[in-house]
């Protein structure tokens, strides 16, 4: 972490005054080259990754009058829209309809844990700012902070989800012990994603607006109002270059239960991410030192 | 027995002037968009494009905060920070306190390090109390638990245990200082490391903090102490810093650095207001003079209660015109203090456009201030942004006048107050 105990890296030759290696002092220097995230200390720091995550919460329902029923109301609104605006297009069937409808619900849930996730990580640094600039902590709390908060949300949303699938009688399967593996990875592909905005957002705000933007945009390029099925066969593989795609394909099936498993998308999925999260951690060490300096 | 706890070696920060406005301004976006997308990637990566302008000299987009800066503080230590605007105080104490990194340099800190560079930092004005007592706490270092078994006390400190589950936003400045203060007063780290904050809250809150940062170093903890009140430096510190644009022009006992900084400010107002360089704000407006004249050319001696003005010459570092500028003159007493501000955007002024250079005027039609030595701080903004900030930009002496028409006036060396005022006296005792 660019410290180094005053046993390690100390050069007697270089200061005029000789550091006695055992002067019990925690030395720190500007940290050059590449670095990425000391989890160690992130854990030290996980008080404050509570107590940010709760003001937010906290926050984001005060004075609202139905308060969590936010977290409800935007998926069932799309839900109810697109499934009428398909149903007048003849793109489904009556007697599938609540099938249908249950199913959008269901994969809105967590396209909007992504979407959200992602935009308020993006913001995190520069909304910030006031406590970045006068405290120090490891950084990358604050783009982990909007995780927790879309949780909470996803949560209690998935729980009105498991009402109407009992209502409409839409049975899940066994395979629904995945969800939670699926959610983790929609959690992953946003901030391994949030990393990389949220640095070049504290340095270019133009990020922060097209963000949102783009996540709209990208609500149409995935699988959420209509499946992976009926992309053309030959685009599937460049489809599934998306990591949401895997993401969203895989909630379906877990849920649902039906047809075979997506795993190549679920595959490109883990693994995209996982090769932007690993670069988003070094570009965001890169950032975080100057940070303050230029949010 | 001595102990270091603060190491600081060969410390420098350098800044690249400019780089923090880019995203600002739409027009300027706009104009700079080509150059932009061809330095794109250099600049999402962090790393340094010298823009045409820049390359010209490699110091004309930079400066260093802080220059070679080394120096050691001892356990138990109380270390004053003094210095002129700019003179890279609070650089210092932001990269003591793991804010911001330095270009070069390294310091070694021991122990647990707290730093209380403003009053509540973290608040939420929509939480309550009792909520942003947990968040500031935790934000400033502390663990929740540690909030928990202080919790009472910091309640009792800060005197709000009425208003506890209200929000923040309906808290008086006052209250949110003592409960911003109280929680930083059970941070208990080794080192704390403060920037002046208690230039706000009342005399008899900023009392109880001094108190409270006293009993602190007598626990054999450290302190480092950025403030402008010489007088409080004095009475707390055991030694003091004097920086000077950016390099240690002093260290040593509070009283010999303290009386090297009173003459610094005497010969910093003998440099011409048009070389200073101690000046912050955008630049786009620089002062270059200020004459401080009476009543009149005949009559131009300045005296209380007399009328005294204050005439202000600038230029403008571009030609377009300048709209939307306000000027502020603020008079400071022997020591610093601020007694009065002039602002024109207080007042509601409203000038018309400047090319170029100008002149304003601010006159007081009677100077309330008794006989003695006073300095005056000047300062403009463009669009509601800083444009230009001078402090002791000038001392002047004020003459006695018979304000009263008794001959007598304070005498501010005599712990008579510095202003005098319009008043009456009558006895409300018996009589009638």
């Amino acid at each position: 972490m660019g410290s180094s105990s005053g046993d390690q890296q100390i050069d007697l030759s270089a200061g005029t005054f000789a550091t006695a290696p055992e002067d019990g002092l925690i030395y720190y220097e500007a940290r050059g080259g590449l670095g990425f995230a000391d989890f160690r200390e992130l854990w030290a720091y996980r008080d404050l990754f509570f107590s940010l995550a709760l003001r937010d919460l906290q926050v984001q329902y005060r004075q609202t009058f139905i308060g969590v029923a936010w977290a409800v109301i935007r998926p069932l609104t799309l839900m109810i829209v697109f499934t009428a605006l398909f149903r007048m297009l003849g793109r489904i069937p009556a007697s599938n309809e609540q099938t249908y409808a249950v199913t959008l619900y269901a994969v809105l849930l967590p396209w909007q844990l992504f979407a959200t996730t992602l935009t308020k990580s993006t913001s995190s640094l520069v909304a910030n700012e006031a406590i970045l600039t006068k405290v120090y902590f490891p950084r990358l709390i604050l783009p982990l902070v909007p995780i927790a908060v879309g949780l909470v949300d996803f949560a209690i949303a998935f729980v009105v989800l498991l009402g109407l699938m009992f209502w409409y009688g839409v049975m899940p399967t066994v395979t629904i012990l995945l969800v939670p593996f699926f959610v983790a990875l929609a959690v992953l592909v946003s901030f391994a994603f949030g990393t990389w905005l949220s640095a070049a957002n504290a340095l270019y705000r133009d990020i922060q607006h097209a963000v949102p933007f783009v996540v709209q945009v990208g609500m149409f390029v995935s699988p959420v109002i209509y499946e992976m099925a009926e992309v053309p066969e030959k685009w599937r593989t460049l489809y599934s270059l998306n990591p949401m795609v895997g993401v969203l394909e895989g909630f379906r099936w877990s849920l649902l239960g039906q047809q075979e498993p997506p795993l190549t998308a679920i595959a490109l999925s883990i693994m995209i991410s996982a090769v932007v999260l690993a670069g988003g951690l070094v570009y965001f060490r890169r950032i975080e030192r100057f940070v303050a300096d230029r949010v | 027995m001595s102990e270091i706890v603060i190491r600081v070696e060969h410390l420098s920060k350098r800044f690249r002037i400019g780089l923090k406005a880019p995203h600002h301004r739409l027009s300027e976006a706009i104009t700079d968009l080509g150059r932009a997308c061809a330095n794109l990637p250099g600049r999402i990566f962090g790393r340094r494009v010298l823009s045409p302008d820049e390359s010209n000299g490699a110091e004309a987009g930079e400066f260093w905060a802080l220059k070679d800066i080394s120096f050691e503080v001892q356990r138990g230590d109380v270390v004053g920070i003094i210095g002129r605007n700019g003179a890279g105080k609070s650089t210092l104490l932001k990269i003591l306190a793991r804010i911001t990194e330095p270009t070069s340099g390294r310091f070694g800190l021991q122990g647990r390090v707290g730093s209380l560079l403003e009053i509540g930092t973290g608040f939420h004005p929509e939480l309550t109390g009792r909520e942003n007592i947990f968040l500031s706490g935790t934000i400033l270092g502390m663990m929740r638990r540690e909030v928990v078994r202080h919790f009472d006390e910091i309640v009792a400190f800060a005197e709000i245990d009425e208003f506890l589950d209200t929000p923040v936003k309906r808290y008086s400045s006052g209250m949110r200082v003592r409960l911003g203060f109280a929680v930083a007063a059970y941070l208990n780290p080794e080192i704390l490391i403060v920037d002046e904050v208690l230039a706000v809250g009342d005399a008899a809150f900023q009392k109880k903090c001094l108190g409270k940062m006293g009993t602190f170093a007598e626990s054999g903890r450290t302190v480092l102490f950025v403030s402008h009140d010489v007088n409080a430096i004095q009475s707390l510190c055991t030694s003091a810093i004097l920086l000077d644009h950016g390099r240690i022009a002093g260290n040593g006992p509070t009283m010999d650095v303290v009386a090297q900084y009173r003459d610094a400010i005497e010969s910093f107002q003998q440099v011409p207001l048009q070389s200073r360089t101690d000046r912050s704000g955008s630049g786009r407006l620089r002062f270059v003079s200020l004459d401080i004249v009476g009543p009149s050319k005949a009559d131009p001696s300045i005296r209380t209660g007399r009328p005294c003005s204050f005439v202000l010459n600038f230029e403008l570092s571009d030609n377009e015109p300048a709209e939307d500028v306000h000027f502020a003159v603020t008079i400071a007493d022997a020591r610093g203090y601020p007694l009065i501000t002039c602002a024109s955007f207080h007042k509601g002024a409203d000038f018309p456009p400047f090319q170029k250079s100008g002149q304003v005027c601010c006159l007081i039609p009677t100077l309330p201030l008794a006989p003695g030595r006073y300095s005056v701080h000047l300062a403009a903004t463009m669009r509601r942004q800083r444009a230009d900030l001078v402090e002791n930009v000038a001392g002047f002496t004020v003459h006695e006048e018979d304000f009263y028409g008794t001959g007598r006036l304070p005498k501010p060396e005599k712990r008579g107050g510095a202003m005098v005022v319009d008043h009456s006296w009558v006895s409300k005792t018996g009589g009638g």
